[in-house]
């Protein structure tokens, strides 16, 4: 009897002395001051590490090294990252036991208006009132899906917006001059790369979003700002004959075949792949991804161009499914606010900016001139191509959250796998009004 | 002796430990989650109490439908895989086949891979592109039947009750075994000696002393089923738009993503009271007599 | 025992079993084949065996994820939990079963219904509990309510299996003047053991299967267990096939490595026969 005993608690002896041997390991390969003394405030950043954010992330960490050289605040901040999925549930269960991180990444909009109304976030607003010369970095407008009845609650790091890339060379080949400059012309092209069998657009909608965000742009097109800030303030319903207009858009532009085969089974990487490869002529998709496209080994690199998709009616032009990203929000808890707010400021510092300009090549939201010279011509464009946009219009699923939002792009999701428009529009309305009750 | 068996402060030092910790970490949260259920909350702050409003929303909800109807498909396919089929595994076992040893080992594997890794093991062997599924039907010059299987509404339930099948049936069929070893040799000789044959052996002998085994293990697989999170989470999250949702992943998106744990709680519920009442019919309807031997 | 007849029945099982056998084992085989590749030749060369044997992927696998500190963590957190868990309900189940208690069916009913709630569903209000306590981001935030959530099943088991139990066992043993306790340890467990093995055994694979408890209540990637630090390689790494490939397999191989060392031992416990006459 005494055996079955011996085995597993020799196993639990052997395993903790392991684990306390990596244990003390951690302890001095630690590189945050351990050297400082036992009465430095803690605060945890916390953020979630992808592949697209991972370089700024690395300059944050930077900056919390730096933001604070004479240890005027005597506080650690120490950074925690997480990934995606696991962020947003582990965010959700600390702020509902009001413990959530000092200093945390966030989405604007529906994701971060429970917490803001549940007290939990630091109106960094206030912050900026009183530093005219922080307030004054930033474009304007870039507070405005961060704002709750006037006040603002997060810092945002950069603009991200949908953007149709495509390959000059292909397009060369196929004999057009360049990027369309109207709804129609948009379509001959598409028939003409069919026709060479290319193919026309990559719109890889594994995960619903990119479906979403193409039939947003297309409503944009079809209802310009107006049915924008009508469904955000309710006076317009999904099933609005213009949102149906923009879904059957979307379903005629599937049924001509523009996307590859199996677009909506495949992942982002995969389609991005395609389009780097050059199999693609064009791929819809967000910003962030042109780093990717222009890294070394990227085939495309030197025939790398984009275009804003035009509008389905030209009235409506310069309207540009986008928003902010990279936002952090200080929780109402936080040890050390001023501390906090000290180091979410330098994140709009001149370097700071610079870097995220030139190194992950995302846009920026502070007014900062950029050298042009640092940067290739393709991203000199694409900085002075923002400037012509009039409206930025955050993503459905960004304003409205998770529940309606998710179901917009379950919509575009399913009219591009060929269910009918009306219907899944009607369906969408159904689930927005039953979603209000529970 | 009953004086002994029935003195308080023996019962206490055996139960008390184990019920004392599940006191305070699991009725505790249960009992929250009844509480929760009657409310309208997003746990910050903002709560209302509506009674049985949630229960009968759900009634009317679709999507929670169509989640109690893939758990009903899971529950099938779980039965089918891991009862009969892996009780005739484990009778060839239990019957000596050649490479018994071989197959046990080799069947329990899949249970053993954490589910994550099974996961990602499956969503390679189901790429649309290199995967070998669609490889296979290449290759038997099935080409066109070729599909995203996980990412297409009408095939992403099957494909995942394949894998789920999969990775249990060696699990069930080692306790089955296990049972079955330990019945007594000598009921088999005597019976060998009479002419049975190894189905009769099986029917008359082997069946009936593991029923009371058999009645744990369905009592396991059907409230597994109902409860079934892991394999769901990992490779669809419940998608293609809710297509291959369970109820357990519903509810962790109605708690954890649009923020409605009053909904979420409900749903809990509902769940704890379709567990109770398989267990309760379960027992019911195969009730067993211990025998003596 | 029987005599082994091969009698088309019994081929025909052979190969049934011989197939079933293919389909668990060539998943991983086809992941290990690949591991060796990279990227490309995974796409253009998916099914033959790899041109060159590289641990190129394994390299990044092991020094960028953290396997080796997660295998551990695993180990740790499962062995500790499980420990305690079928500790505390074989003599749970014990006491409900054998002991003329009034409040024991009661009992049994309460502890079902740990069983019959996915153990996610709990989350907030265990965090909540655990901040307070002050042990988040500490082992016992994890292993607590991985044994409190192991509870249930195995008293549920070990309930059944110890009404099975003849009577006469502790009759005799009382009557030898051994105290409750003593029969308890000296008698009851070695009678036991195939039920106490396959709880063991099913707590150890919920337990070490479990991803979701390590994500919320810890957050220092030291100590995370393999579930967490698989997904959190897949995120970073994800168009990465062959890195992620080859940390896939990485994660596994212990695991196959410790079961196959143990499996013996693991079925020589479920079946260890009770003593008969």
């Amino acid at each position: 009897m005494k055996r079955i005993f011996t085995v597993p608690v020799a196993v639990v002896l052997a395993a903790s002395l392991l684990l306390v041997g990596c244990g003390k390991q951690n302890e001095q390969n630690n590189p945050s001051g351990q050297s400082a003394s036992a009465e430095k405030k803690k605060m945890v950043l916390a953020a979630v590490s992808d592949p697209r954010s991972k370089a700024i992330l690395e300059m944050i960490d930077n900056k919390i090294k730096t933001y604070d050289p004479d240890n005027k605040f005597n506080v650690e901040i120490q950074m925690e990252k997480y990934e995606v999925e696991q962020y947003k549930t582990k965010l959700t269960t600390l702020m509902a036991s009001n413990s959530q991180p000092d200093i945390f990444y966030t989405y604007e909009a529906g994701f971060m208006k429970p917490f803001v109304e549940g007290g939990k976030v630091y109106p960094i607003g206030d912050e900026l009132e009183k530093d005219a010369e922080w307030k004054n970095r930033f474009q304007d407008g870039v507070f405005k899906p961060l704002s709750f009845d006037g006040k603002i609650y997060g810092i945002p790091l950069t603009k991200q917006l949908s953007v149709m890339f495509y390959n000059k060379k292909l397009f060369n080949e196929a004999g057009i001059a360049g990027a369309p400059k109207t709804y129609d012309e948009f379509l001959e092209h598409v028939d003409a790369f069919k026709k060479k069998n290319i193919i026309p657009v990559s719109l890889p909608s594994q995960r619903a979003w990119l479906a979403g965000e193409l039939m947003q742009q297309l409503a944009n097109g079809v209802g310009g700002d107006a049915l924008y800030n009508e469904i955000c303030n309710g006076t317009a319903k999904w099933d609005d004959p213009r949102f149906i207009e923009a879904a059957t858009i979307f379903s005629e532009l599937v049924k001509k075949d523009a996307f590859q085969k199996g677009f909506l089974g495949m992942s982002q990487d995969e389609g991005r792949d395609q389009f780097k490869n050059e199999k693609a002529a064009m791929f819809y998709t967000i910003s962030s991804d042109f780093e990717a496209l222009t890294a070394q080994d990227s085939p495309v690199g030197k025939n790398l161009d984009f275009f804003m998709l035009p509008p389905v009616k030209p009235e409506n032009g310069a309207i540009n499914v986008g928003s902010i990203g990279n936002t952090f929000a200080i929780s109402m808890k936080a040890k050390d606010i001023p501390a906090a707010a000290a180091l979410m400021k330098t994140f709009s510092d001149k370097d700071m900016q610079e870097n995220i300009a030139y190194t992950a090549k995302q846009f920026i939201v502070t007014k900062q001139n950029l050298d042009e010279t640092k940067m290739d011509p393709l991203a000199i464009k694409f900085i002075n191509a923002t400037s012509d946009i009039k409206v930025l219009t955050p993503w459905f699923d960004r304003i409205f959250g998770a529940g309606e939002g998710t179901e917009f792009n379950n919509a575009s999701v399913a009219i591009a796998g060929g269910k009918n428009p009306a219907e899944q529009m009607k369906k969408l309305q159904k689930f927005a009004e039953d979603n209000e009750n529970r | 002796m009953n004086k002994v068996l029935g003195n308080k402060k023996y019962i206490a030092i055996f139960v008390l430990p184990a019920f004392v910790f599940y006191l305070i970490f699991v009725l505790f949260p249960i009992g929250y989650n009844v509480y929760l259920s009657f409310f309208r909350t997003n746990l910050m702050g903002n709560s209302a109490f509506i009674g049985i409003t949630n229960y009968i929303n759900l009634y009317n909800d679709q999507f929670f439908v169509m989640a109690f109807k893939n758990n009903i498909f899971l529950m099938i396919g779980s039965l089918l895989a891991h009862l009969p089929l892996a009780l005739f595994f484990a009778n060839a076992l239990f019957q000596k086949i050649k490479g018994s040893k071989f197959f046990q080992y080799v069947f329990f594997l899949p249970t053993v891979i954490c589910g994550v890794a099974v996961g990602m093991m499956f969503n390679f062997v189901y790429n649309s592109e290199f995967g070998i599924v669609n490889k296979i039907l290449d290759i038997i010059n099935l080409g066109n039947l070729k599909m995203a299987w996980l990412n297409d509404e009408k095939t992403v339930m099957y494909a995942l009750i394949f894998v789920i099948m999969w990775r249990f049936v060696g699990y069930h069929m080692v306790i089955q075994l296990a049972a079955m070893k330990s019945i007594p040799e000598s009921l088999y000789e005597s019976a060998s000696l009479e002419g049975a044959t190894n189905w009769q052996q099986f029917r008359g002998i082997t069946f009936p002393l593991i029923r009371h085994i058999l009645k744990i293990d369905a009592i396991l697989i059907i409230t597994g089923s109902i409860k079934y999170y892991d394999l769901v989470a990992v490779m669809t999250k419940g998608g293609p738009n809710h297509a291959s949702e369970v109820m357990s992943t519903y509810m962790f998106y109605q708690g954890f993503r649009t923020m409605k744990f009053g909904y979420a709680s409900a749903i809990g519920i509902i769940l704890l009271v379709l567990c109770l009442l398989v267990i309760w019919g379960v027992n019911y309807f195969a009730k067993t007599e211990d025998y003596e031997y | 025992m029987k005599k082994n007849k091969t009698s088309i029945g019994t081929k025909l099982t052979f190969i049934i079993l011989i197939i079933f056998s293919i389909l668990c084992i060539y998943p991983i085989i086809w992941l290990l084949l690949n591991s060796f590749k990279d990227n490309s030749e995974i796409f253009t060369n998916p099914w033959g065996l790899p041109k060159v044997i590289s641990f190129v992927n394994y390299e990044r696998a092991i020094v960028v994820g953290n396997v080796g500190i997660n295998f551990l963590n695993s180990v740790f957190i499962t062995v500790v939990s499980v420990f305690v868990a079928v500790l505390l309900s074989c003599m749970a189940s014990y006491g409900i079963v054998r002991m003329k208690w009034r409040m024991s069916r009661l009992l049994y009913f309460l502890f079902l219904i740990g069983m019959s709630i996915p153990s996610y569903s709990a989350i907030v209000p265990l965090f909540n509990m655990f901040n307070k306590m002050g042990i988040i981001n500490k082992y016992p935030a994890i292993i607590i309510p991985h044994i409190a959530f192991a509870l249930p099943i195995s008293i549920f088991i070990l309930s059944g299996f110890f009404s099975s139990i003849l009577k006469e066992m502790e009759e005799a043993a009382i009557i030898d003047g051994c105290s409750i306790i003593g029969v308890f340890f000296r008698i009851i467990i070695p009678i036991s053991i195939s039920s106490i093995v396959t709880v063991t055994v099913i707590n150890f694979i919920n337990i070490w299967n479990d991803l979701l408890f390590p994500q919320i209540f810890l957050s220092d990637i030291n100590m995370m267990p393999l579930p967490v630090g698989l997904t959190a390689f897949s995120d970073l790494y994800s168009t990465d096939y062959s890195g992620m490939i080859a940390a896939v397999i990485f994660t596994i191989i212990p695991t196959i490595v410790a079961y196959i060392f143990l499996h013996n031992k693991i079925m020589d416990g479920m079946t260890a026969g009770a003593v008969k006459g």
